[in-house]
């Protein structure tokens, strides 16, 4: 093993053995090893602000140390650290206590994306493809930060009730999501993250616009992911078109030959 | 972009809390300096601040991840995403680290997550300009490498950091950023603490033409015993100071830079600290005198 070789693994790993072979000075190590974790620590809690707000930081402290032992960063980006994080959680002793901490990880992720995520607005002159083509022929590109997260947890309130600017909102959200989590029929809910200018946001949507929207994404024609609805009377394609192009939803409209 | 160096330039590091300060604020300081990796997302909020920036400021853009000296090559997608960022700002410096970062662990790269010394040995500036040749062939453009704080050394090296340095200049063409707190770190923690001498020792090695940027911090004191930690998280203390009037007295106008990443102040304290820098280099360069 060289000499870089010995001491990223002497930082990564406590090993006596490898400690004595390489001469190095624990000293120095241990200054590197309290650096990681730090730094680990500081990225997590920028990308995963729910889950540090909602963990005791003994507890955080010690479920960034396991992270960093099971996935190591590998980009040189702290920004990019954690894809695997809210899977981590899922199967880590915390979420037996606290089972909606992955799903709140997933959404902090998501987030963290369409945050960072490439700057796309509507190209107005596609629009015309809903005028010149038949919807069997038309696709819809979603905007590069649009995530759909499926959860049984109320995602968004616990979100809203920790970031929200405002304070009265933080506390209306904080009351949603203690009488969701307290009630005992928990269904299945499809949240939306979108990034309508800078800062993202999130909803949750009805049974009919996950189902469309989960269909335009999967890249089904317009008239495929219409269809997908039909049996459901709540979904208007006018009204959903007029929300999705002021919430910043659709990148655009493509006429493909099926 | 090119800046004329008549007159000694400074800057400070930009960082999250300072945006809306840096926009709004009328102009104290003659550059910023950004951590590239900060700004290797495809859009949203802090690029766009960084752009607005770029048009009141010549930007900086200091790495902290490429790990020149490592063993490991630089991974693809680290250089594709700096790269994409140096064409779209246009930094007038481009600066990293004599450190490595990259590793295997169990068959996979990983990243240090810090800056880890390197073996100073003819191999590994072999190595070394390897990389640096490599990235400034792919950038276009020349790099600035700075000495680091060290908290452990290799017993094999056999050259000093400051003839490494100055070697990797020589041979690669890439410039050197002094960075005066980590001498006096390194001064502190395994010299003895003579700090002006660690000092003059290590720029009296480095040729006159061969420094590009100065950087100056302050480390917070450790508990007695402990090693002090490089944690840019107090004002520039008086013997980095007077290490900066030395360096001035050698290397002439360098463009200076105040760091600051802890415990940050507001931004009328950072610009007092490089307006103290601005006054001392301007103080030495009035009695034109160099070593």
């Amino acid at each position: 093993m060289n000499e870089q070789q010995s001491l990223l693994t002497l930082i990564y790993n406590d090993n006596p053995t490898l400690l004595a072979e390489s001469g190095l000075d624990i000293r120095g190590i241990t200054i590197y090893r309290r650096n990681l974790l730090a730094n680990a620590q500081r990225a997590l809690s920028i990308t995963f602000p729910t889950i540090f707000q909602l963990l005791d930081s003994d507890v955080s402290e010690d479920l960034v140390q396991q992270f960093l032992a099971l996935c190591p960063p590998s980009q040189g980006d702290w920004g990019q650290w954690g894809e695997e994080f809210s899977h981590f959680i899922a199967t880590s002793q915390i979420a037996y206590d606290y089972p909606y901490l992955p799903d709140c990880a997933m959404l902090d992720w998501h987030i963290h994306h369409a945050l960072h995520g490439v700057d796309q607005l509507i190209d107005h002159a596609s629009l015309q493809r809903l005028g010149d083509s038949e919807p069997e022929h038309i696709k819809v590109q979603l905007n590069k930060n649009v995530a759909l997260i499926t959860s049984k947890y109320p995602i968004n309130d616990i979100f809203y009730a920790h970031h929200h600017s405002e304070d009265s909102q933080r506390k209306s959200a904080m009351l949603r999501a203690k009488e969701t989590l307290t009630s005992s029929v928990n269904a299945e809910q499809v949240f939306m993250v979108f990034r309508p200018e800078f800062q993202p946001k999130v909803i949750t949507l009805t049974e009919s616009e996950s189902i469309f929207v989960n269909a335009l994404q999967q890249q089904k024609s317009l008239a495929d992911a219409l269809d997908a609805v039909s049996h459901l009377n709540d979904f208007s394609f006018e009204n959903w078109l007029l929300t999705a192009i002021e919430q910043n939803l659709i990148y655009q409209f493509k006429a493909e030959q099926l | 972009m090119s800046v004329k160096n008549n007159n000694i330039l400074i800057g400070v590091g930009l960082r999250h809390p300072h945006f809306t300060d840096v926009l709004t604020q009328p102009k104290q300081v003659d550059f910023v300096e950004v951590h590239s990796e900060n700004f290797f997302g495809e859009g949203g909020a802090a690029l766009s601040v960084l752009k607005q920036t770029r048009e009141r400021y010549p930007i900086s853009l200091h790495s902290t991840s490429m790990g020149l000296g490592s063993r490991e090559e630089i991974p693809q997608d680290y250089l594709y995403r700096l790269k994409k960022l140096t064409q779209m700002i246009d930094p007038f410096l481009m600066s990293e680290h004599a450190c490595f970062t990259w590793g295997q662990q169990q068959g996979q790269l990983i990243h240090s997550g810090d800056l880890l010394p390197i073996e100073h040995t003819h191999a590994s500036l072999d190595r070394m300009c390897m990389q640096v040749d490599r990235v400034q062939s792919l950038l276009g453009r020349e790099l600035i490498i700075e000495n680091v704080s060290a908290y452990l050394h290799f017993a094999q090296s056999h050259l000093s950091e400051a003839a490494f340095l100055a070697a990797l200049s020589q041979r690669t063409g890439a410039k050197i950023l002094l960075d005066i707190n980590n001498i006096a770190v390194n001064s502190l923690n395994f010299e003895g603490g003579d700090i002006a001498q660690s000092i003059a020792n290590y720029i009296k090695v480095l040729p006159i033409d061969s420094v590009a940027q100065i950087h100056l911090a302050g480390s917070s004191l450790p508990a007695t015993g402990e090693f002090v930690i490089d944690d840019h998280a107090c004002p520039v203390s008086d013997q980095v100071w007077q290490g900066y009037e030395q360096a001035i007295q050698r290397f002439g106008a360098v463009p200076t830079l105040i760091e600051w990443d802890n415990d940050l102040p507001t931004w009328s304290i950072l610009i007092a600290e490089a307006d103290k820098a601005r006054a001392l280099a301007n103080s030495i360069l009035a009695k034109g005198e160099r070593q």
